[in-house]
């Protein structure tokens, strides 16, 4: 009977102990989860894209339809070769702070080499407009019919949520045509989410 | 703005050398003129580029369906900043931003490049130089490098 009392008192004190140590874990993992999402916030969620088509085989703008907004699929109203543009803000690799890479991807159903333009990107405010980056575009790149590659860096201040990009008097070189085809000048907004 | 391959082949004729090196002759020339740091291939900071440019290598005209994505080999350098690149870095973090270090991407096999800094990557292209065979096909690769000759010649 005795024995057994102690064995019951070994039992509260082992229960105590188990109790202790799942309080540390329980506090150890919150401690570990908040850093994680200390470290995964510190970099902004960067949303949206914008795009312009070129196609060769037309010579008006109007045919040179693209959309804005997350849109990267061609959309150009006949069939025949075409090339596609995008732009995104990327702010992984972490870079200093409020500093995007714009980076720009081509895709394309035949061989290009390059583009040209003007790329503007300006605070969505339309009563306190500022720009950001206003720079001419002029990008060779190895023949290809997908490239991505960074075209610039820019810093966008910390209250700024939304960009809206410009990509105007744009050109694409299709080598099978050996020509700068001309798009249309398209616009489209980024939205960055910083947590 | 259009000058066709003719046109522009005319006009550089004086420039147009079969000068075309190989990958280690290339990486010899950039030793040279650069300080180099080669990155390895696990770093994460490069994982998502190095992807992209193996992507954009696949559909290039450089490997043509030669080798397959996983056959391709990506090595990346960080170019160093000191007085071999100071020209570029002024130019490249002009607005002190604190940009990254200018890295070359280098596909081994097909000597597809790129790069994050595209005046270099233009100036890559042209000390990597053109064929005998890209001079004599008017090639892809040979409108490339007349594109870049026009454009640092100030026509573009």
């Amino acid at each position: 009977m005795f024995e057994g009392k102690i064995n019951a008192e070994r039992m509260v004190i082992m229960k105590k102990k188990l109790s202790m140590l799942l309080t540390i874990l329980i506090v150890f993992s919150i401690v570990l989860n908040s850093a994680n999402y200390a470290k995964a916030s510190a970099y902004p969620d960067v949303q949206g894209s914008f795009g312009a088509t070129f196609n060769p085989n037309y010579s008006g703008n109007d045919l040179n339809t693209a959309k804005g907004f997350n849109d990267s699929q061609v959309n150009a109203s006949a069939s025949g070769d075409e090339a596609h543009i995008v732009f995104i803000l990327d702010s992984y690799p972490p870079l200093a702070t409020n500093v995007y890479e714009i980076r720009y991807t081509v895709t394309s159903t035949t061989l290009v080499s390059g583009t040209q333009g003007r790329l503007v990107l300006r605070n969505a405010n339309f009563l306190n407009p500022t720009i950001y980056y206003d720079e001419p575009v002029f990008k060779i790149f190895p023949t290809t019919l997908f490239y991505t590659g960074t075209l610039d860096y820019v810093y966008i201040p910390p209250d700024v949520s939304f960009i809206n990009g410009t990509y105007s008097s744009c050109y694409m070189y299709f080598n099978a045509y050996e020509q700068w085809v001309s798009g249309k000048t398209i616009s489209g907004a980024i939205e960055i989410r910083r947590q | 703005m259009n000058k066709d391959i003719i046109t522009l082949k005319e006009k550089y004729k004086d420039k147009l050398h079969p000068n075309k090196i190989n990958h280690n002759e290339f990486l010899q020339l950039l030793h040279k003129k650069f300080t180099l740091k080669l990155v390895y291939q696990d770093n994460a900071a490069y994982f998502n580029k190095i992807e992209l440019t193996k992507k954009s290598c696949m559909y290039s005209s450089y490997n043509n369906g030669k080798f397959k994505y996983e056959e391709l080999n990506i090595q990346t350098y960080e170019i160093i900043q000191d007085e071999l690149s100071y020209k570029y870095y002024e130019k490249y973090d002009a607005n002190n931003l604190s940009l990254p270090p200018i890295y070359i991407m280098i596909e081994t096999n097909t000597g597809f490049m790129n790069c994050n800094y595209n005046e270099l990557l233009m100036q890559l292209i042209l000390y990597r130089g053109i064929s005998k065979i890209d001079i004599e096909n008017n090639t892809d690769d040979l409108q490339v490098y007349l594109l870049i000759l026009d454009r640092l010649e100030g026509n573009a």
